[in-house]
Formats: structure tokens, sequence, C-alpha cells
């Protein structure tokens, strides 16, 4: 997730960039979707950087410069702006190169029944919350991190079913009225969501994981259908077992791991009773993470050191894409 | 890092005791400054401001209609989501 802060916000990179139709997907899910669009990509992807690459793992990730009719025009996999601005332009000539003819091809369109896309699990009348996550102050004088991960930061979709939205509304809307929110929910948050994922992404926590996640919501405020929550709570994870934390290099030799998250959360919500929707929603999360997972680059900072989580409403118009631990959602 | 960030700074030193870092305490006072140190500045949200398509096929076809190539970025989990 690098690139989010090295390539995209440079200059030359966004210029080029308006040549193109930009396009952001999962490449697990392309690498292995069956139908027309899976095959789509592995069309091109097999003539970029990683074709053909086995080892140490088959992942065709990276950034792909295509013709709307699959000609592959260049590819690369990289986080330095410089780099992928050489890549586009590359690809520009590439394309200006083509017989007009040979572009834009008429391969026929998906049918909903071809898309089996993780999104189609979206609830209709849910709600989609981003998730970002930071290393919070270590408060001994330095930065949270150095290096190339000096504030880094990463980001996640959650899902609310339209009846878990109306969990966070205390059944009476009057000040002071109180509810628990289910522990299926918070389990769930909290096992998909406050994962280490500061450096890399990481797998959930198992169920047997949550030690404790308790939230609150209190009413604080209300104005015609207007109602506002205060929410308070906390929340302990830990799970022990065996699995790599160097990557691919200890892949093949796990060894006896423990990692966890000891936090509480604190936040606001207003809630529009009359429509039954969320106006506003913001969930803190602070707290100790501690461990390292295969591919979240803390073997070398495994804590316990203080990091953040917080869920926000997202803008209206989103669109949904998958959380990264979906099938945990169990929908 | 904001200027949130180094107020909390300054909170997280109070807590912290000697042999390590004490776990972060959420109360009335202090959950908004953790809130915007840890959501994203404007600069730092940049790259979203980028009209992604969220999949592939959908660049495939609005690049047919425009006869525009395609820049797609595919990672290990979505990028407009974890990644």
């Amino acid at each position: 997730m690098r690139a989010r802060r090295s390539v995209w916000p440079d200059a030359e990179v966004r210029k080029l960039l308006e040549a193109f139709i930009p396009a952001a997907d999962e490449v697990w899910g392309l690498q292995h979707m069956k139908g027309p669009e899976g095959e789509f990509f592995r069309g091109f992807a097999e003539k970029g950087h990683y074709g053909g690459r086995t080892e140490p793992s088959d992942t065709r990730q990276g950034l792909y410069a295509v013709t709307p009719s699959g000609e592959f025009l260049a590819s690369i996999n990289s986080n330095d702006a410089k780099a992928v601005a050489g890549m586009l332009r590359r690809a520009l000539e590439a394309w200006k190169a083509l017989p007009a003819r040979t572009r834009i091809g008429q391969e026929r369109e998906p049918s909903p029944a071809d898309r089996l896309r993780m999104e189609a699990r979206f609830p209709v009348g849910g709600a989609i919350l981003f998730a970002h996550t930071r290393d919070l102050p270590r408060g001994n004088g330095a930065a949270t991190d150095d290096g190339p991960w000096a504030n880094a930061w990463n980001r996640d979709q959650a899902w609310l079913r339209p009846e878990e939205v109306k969990a966070f509304l205390p059944g009476k809307p009057e000040v002071g009225a109180t509810c628990d929110l289910p522990s299926a929910l918070l389990r769930r948050l909290a096992r998909c969501h406050l994962v280490d994922i500061v450096r890399g992404q990481t797998f959930p926590y198992p169920d047997r994981s949550v030690e404790e996640a308790k939230l609150t919501s209190t009413v604080i405020a209300v104005e015609g259908t207007r109602v506002t929550v205060r929410l308070e709570g906390k929340v302990t994870l830990r799970q022990t077992g065996r699995w790599p934390i160097h990557g691919f290099r200890d892949a093949d030799a796990p060894k006896e791991q423990e990692r966890g998250f000891t936090g509480t959360w604190r936040g606001r919500a207003e809630f529009d009773t009359k429509e039954a929707t969320l106006l506003s929603f913001t969930l803190v999360t602070a707290g100790l993470r501690h461990g390292a997972t295969q591919y979240n680059g803390r073997a070398d900072d495994p804590g316990p050191a203080p990091q953040g989580v917080v869920f926000t409403l997202a803008p209206e118009g989103t669109t949904p894409v998958a959380p990264a631990a979906l099938w945990e959602y169990r929908w | 890092m904001t200027t949130f960030a180094t107020a909390l700074l300054g909170l997280v030193v109070l807590l912290q005791p000697a042999d390590g870092p004490k776990q972060p305490v959420l109360n009335a006072d202090n959950w908004e400054s953790v809130r915007d140190a840890v959501l994203p500045t404007e600069a730092e949200s940049a790259w979203a401001a980028i009209p992604w398509r969220p999949t592939l096929w959908d660049a495939v076809l609005e690049g047919r209609a425009a006869e525009k190539p395609i820049l797609l970025w595919a990672m290990n989990g979505h990028p407009l989501a974890c990644t």
C-alpha cells in the first residue's frame, strides 16, 4: 500500500494517468475467477512483469497498462513514482503504435451470472465504514516509526447489515438510554478489523481469540428524529499458534507465535430515526498491538506498541469493495 | 505527523511507564485527537481522488466507449480496501 503515498500523489504520474481509464482490483480474484473477466486479465498478465512466475509466489500483482481489447502495453510492480511514470510513457507509445482497429476489442460483456464478485454480497440497505489503521506515537521521543514505514497507514472497508446499524441505537431514543452492542457484531469487527495491517495485509483473528469485546451506546442528544449516541467500550484479542512471520523466508518453518490487541473504544454516531439511517459514525480504537504475521512486516517490530483504528461512515456513493476478510463475515 | 499527533505524543508520554509502552486509554478529552492522528491527511488521501473504477471490467467497458487505454492497479487485497 506504499504506492498510495509514494506513487499516486506524484504530479507527473497524475498527468500521465489522464490518458488512461484507471481501475483498481483484487489480483487473486482476477487470477482465479472463472469467466471472461478472469480470462481477460490472465490473457495480458502473463505478458507482464511476473508472467510465468511461480516462486516465491505466483502472484501477478502490480500495475498493468492494457488496451480495452486486452492487448498488453506495459507493466511494473513498483512503489517508485519515476519508474511508474516511465511505464506509463512506454504504454502510451505502444498504444499509439497499435492500429486503431486492434485497440478496442469486442469481447462480450459478462452477465451478472458470470461476475461472481464478492461485492455482490454487500447487503441492501447496509452501511459502509472505512477502517483506517495507523501506529500511534510510542512516547519515547521517536516518531511512530522511521524509514520507509514512517507514518504508514492502511485502510479496509467494514460492512454493516441494516439491522446491525440499528443495533447501535438504544431502544428508547431518550437521553441517558443505553444498550450493549450484539456480541456477534463486535466480535466480527474486532476479529476482522482490529488487525495490524499498517505495513500489509494479515489474516483475521479466529473467534476463540476474542477475550473481551464490549461496546455500550448511550443516547446523549435528541433533536426531533436526529439522535446522537456516545460509544464506549473495550476489547482484547489474543491468538497463539504456529505461523511464519518473515514472508516467504520462513514459510516452510513456522514457529510458535503470539499476536494480540488490547484497547479501548470511544466514539459518536448520529441517526435519523425516521429513515433508520446513519448520519455520521466515528468509532476510535486505541490500544497496544503485539506480534507479527507472515506478510504484515512486523518481524522486526513486534511491539507491544500503540496503534489506532478508526471506523468512519464512508461518504454517500462509495462503491462497496469487499473487506479483506469478508469470508469471516460468513454472509 | 499532524499537530494532533504531536499533542497525542505528549499525552502518551505522560502515560509511559519506565518499562515499556502502556496501553493508551481513550476518554472524552483525547478520543478526537486520536481520531485525527489516525485518519489520513488531505495529502495522504490524494490517491483516493483518482477516479479509480472499482473493477477491471468497469474500466474495459469505459475504455471501449472512450477509446482510451486502461491502467490497472491489481494487488493482493483490493487497493480501494485493504492491500
